[in-house]
């Protein structure tokens, strides 16, 4: 798989702030995009982390601020009933569905006749941050929304940073 | 096989996120159809479907054991008449190859309107009794 991290970040970015647009009625007001060098990222209230492909692996990670992934999962979730004792489970599950439908959405304009394999979403609660090794980077997209600020970060190896 | 087209169907709905299983049973109850059987992964969709004995089925992809076009290709080979449906969020052309290959007859990608997973149901129905 051979693919340019900064194309992948701009794509995942896009898709994102048209899903938050078209399905939750959640607009982005700014985004800032950058190539971060501290080894600890500061995570947000929920993370829901993803992998991209086998060999190297890249990891999209999102990390929601309270009140967003609040008026997420309230959209999200209108049409159904969802019992008190349920709802921290199934918000934990739609921070998961997110970070799954746009990751998945976002590579089928990377797969060019390969196919590429997603893992299951995982989600972190509680987490403060994440630290580095010297042989990854990170991307990090601060959306900021009305209700909240999303932090998308993309991890990989060094050689995949070539812009 | 009933001799008329069916409007209303028993289905079984494949996806590991709780929650999607929930809305997927809405989507299908407002369409006039019924869920008889859920399943979280692959290998436990392959339990179930022998179970519950579905009408047709939706299967995600990704989902941890087995995904769900390994499990697929399972439920085709045994049983030839199963109707499955992948709802995923996978738009990778070489996935939906895949899928058809493995058994798949029809293939949505999330997030979807109830209309096309109607579609989908609709064109499968199609197929087989007209």
């Amino acid at each position: 798989m051979s693919i340019s991290i900064k194309r992948l970040m701009d794509i995942v970015s896009s898709r994102t702030i048209n899903f938050l647009s078209d399905e939750m009625d959640i607009h982005v007001d700014r985004q800032d995009i950058k190539l971060i060098s501290n080894n600890r990222l500061e995570l947000n209230y929920i993370t829901s982390v993803i992998t991209i492909g086998s060999t190297p692996h890249i990891f999209i990670i999102f990390s929601y601020e309270k009140e967003l992934i609040n008026k997420i999962f309230e959209v999200y979730t209108k049409e159904l009933d969802i019992e008190v004792e349920e709802r921290a489970e199934y918000m934990e599950e739609t921070a998961g569905d997110l970070v799954n439908i746009i990751v998945g959405n976002s590579i089928a304009e990377f797969s060019s006749g390969i196919t590429i394999s997603l893992s299951p979403p995982i989600v972190i609660s509680s987490a403060e941050s994440i630290a580095k090794s010297r042989a990854v980077k990170f991307f990090v997209n601060d959306l900021t929304t009305f209700y909240g600020n999303l932090r998308i970060f993309c991890v990989g190896p060094n050689e995949l940073f070539e812009i | 096989m009933q001799e008329q087209k069916p409007t209303s169907l028993n289905f079984m709905v494949v996806d590991d996120s709780g929650i999607t299983t929930k809305k997927m049973a809405k989507v299908l109850e407002e369409l006039g159809h019924k869920v008889i059987g859920v399943a979280r992964t692959g290998r436990e969709a392959i339990e179930r479907y022998v179970e519950v004995n579905p009408d047709m089925v939706t299967m995600d992809i990704t989902m941890p054991d087995m995904n769900g076009i390994e499990a697929t290709r399972n439920i085709c080979r045994e049983y030839k008449d199963a109707m499955i449906i992948m709802v995923t969020s996978h738009g990778q052309e070489q996935m939906v190859v895949d899928a058809i290959k493995a058994g798949a007859l029809g293939y949505v990608i999330k997030p979807f309107k109830p209309e096309t997973l109607k579609a989908s149901i609709d064109r499968i129905l199609d197929k087989f009794w007209n």
